[in-house]
């Protein structure tokens, strides 16, 4: 991981680790929110150093998909840590709703046919199912 | 037996589990387990209606999500939002991140029909993921409920190309359960959600910098819990005219309702020495310091050691740092 990173990413962590910097800080040292319930959960530190080198990899994963750059920076802020790690690790697994083309074979054809008759599922406009009174 | 009937058995049979090789069979929700989501049918007419481009379901169902809780939006500007052209498609955690980008607050439900019923029942439309094919060969189709009728056995959808979707209940447990049971709603800062439980809630609000108003709500529905009085005065200072007198109440209030917030006694001091009451500040942040205990009582009571110091630093001084910005 830490190879496919520049070496500002680098001393990103080394800052964070010695700098004392326990929390993230708001204004004049309060504790923000989003620190105090990781805090709580029992979180610790590096995984905060760890959530800023999450987004590095989202933005970038995002870009080479074809999100447009003058975007891409509001998409990542917007998402929050947990959003950020699951897109990071699973972004080309998780289901992407989209309607995507599905290329039938005659024999998936009949199984889909035959579903969406049972009910099962709703492929073709043109079934209707046998328990839909 | 004749073989004749043997071998039709054997072929249905075979027939059979090879269907159940390509689907498998949800186990949906009872009549009786619907029974107390709410009325007998339901039709949220005033939800909008924005037939998808190819490709876009998630675009138009947010926006139908978002236009009708009132945000000024359409579908193409959200594709710049929620739209991934690599997957030619939208990724589930992008369609939450969006509704916290318009100023509304993302629940998810849990993956039960009637939690989707009741949602519908309470005016809130939900935004589901189907997958309208198989496992093996999934279609993968954002769509909202906008309805349902129990006596006819189905819901109302805006869906694709159609304004008002009738799909049997069946069929809709089987794609949506199928699509893993994804349901998200929007809900109003000044509302409540239906299913997420204290901590879901905070993290919610915490991710979507609410509003004091919503944490205020928060602390109200969950009494005695310290991190939504704690949230509660971060959102009142967060105002263009900062509370001090209402956030330095909800933090005596997180500390009075639970003594190891300990997060609450470093902001309450700064809270106290913002209104220049030097001595109770000084008594917050040493009760705080005395709680982490010497040694600390555990490694989080030891991470906050230093952020506490520099605050007893500043109160003894009788002077705040700058922010941190405007160093």
């Amino acid at each position: 991981m830490f190879l496919s990173h520049r070496p500002v990413v680098f001393s990103l962590i080394v800052t964070l680790f010695f700098a004392a910097l326990p929390m993230r800080v708001a204004q004049a040292d309060m504790i923000d929110t989003g620190s105090a319930l990781h805090w709580q959960s029992g979180g610790d530190v590096r995984a905060q150093v760890a959530d800023l080198l999450t987004r590095d990899d989202v933005r970038a994963a995002l870009l080479q998909r074809g999100v447009k750059p003058e975007v891409v920076a509001a998409r990542v802020a917007a998402l929050s840590d947990a959003e950020a790690r699951d897109l990071a690790q699973r972004i080309d697994q998780m289901p992407a709703g989209g309607d995507g083309i599905i290329e039938v074979l005659f024999v998936v054809f009949i199984i889909l046919l035959i579903t969406d008759i049972l009910g099962l599922t709703k492929v073709f406009p043109f079934t209707r199912s046998v328990n839909h009174r | 037996m004749s073989s004749v009937a043997c071998r039709s058995r054997l072929a249905a049979a075979a027939a059979s589990l090879w269907l159940g090789a390509c689907v498998t069979i949800h186990e949906g929700s009872t009549p009786a387990s619907r029974s107390g989501v709410g009325p007998a049918a339901v039709e949220l007419a005033a939800v909008p209606f924005f037939p998808q481009e190819i490709h876009a379901c998630g675009p138009a169902a947010l926006a139908e999500l978002l236009v009708r809780e009132g945000v000024d939006i359409t579908p193409e500007v959200l594709s710049d939002e929620v739209y991934l052209p690599g997957r030619e498609g939208t990724l589930a955690p992008e369609l939450v991140a969006s509704v916290r980008r318009h100023g509304l607050l993302p629940e998810l439900l849990p993956a039960r029909s009637e939690a989707v019923l009741h949602a519908v029942a309470q005016g809130r439309p939900v935004l589901v993921l189907q997958n309208l094919g198989l496992d093996m060969l999934p279609h993968w189709h954002y769509a909202v409920v906008v309805g349902y009728d129990l006596g006819r056995q189905e819901v109302l959808l805006r869906s694709g190309l159609e304004r008002r979707q009738r799909m049997s209940l069946f069929t809709f447990e089987q794609t949506w359960l199928r699509g893993g049971g994804f349901a998200l709603t929007a809900v109003r800062p000044d509302q409540l959600p239906l299913y997420a439980t204290a901590a879901q809630w905070l993290q919610t609000l915490t991710d979507a910098h609410a509003p004091a108003a919503a944490w205020e709500r928060a602390a109200k529905h969950w009494p005695g819990s310290a991190a939504a009085s704690f949230g509660l005065a971060n959102a009142r200072l967060a105002r263009p005219q900062p509370d001090l007198h209402a956030a330095e109440q909800a933090l005596s209030d997180a500390i009075r309702d639970d003594p190891d917030f300990l997060p609450a006694y470093n902001n309450l001091a700064l809270v106290l020495a913002r209104q220049n009451n030097w001595v109770e500040a000084r008594k917050a942040i040493e009760g705080g310091i005395a709680r982490i205990g010497v040694p600390p009582a555990s490694p989080a009571a030891a991470a906050l050691l230093p952020a506490f110091e520099d605050t007893r630093r500043q109160v003894l001084a009788g002077r705040l740092d700058p922010p941190a910005g405007a160093r």
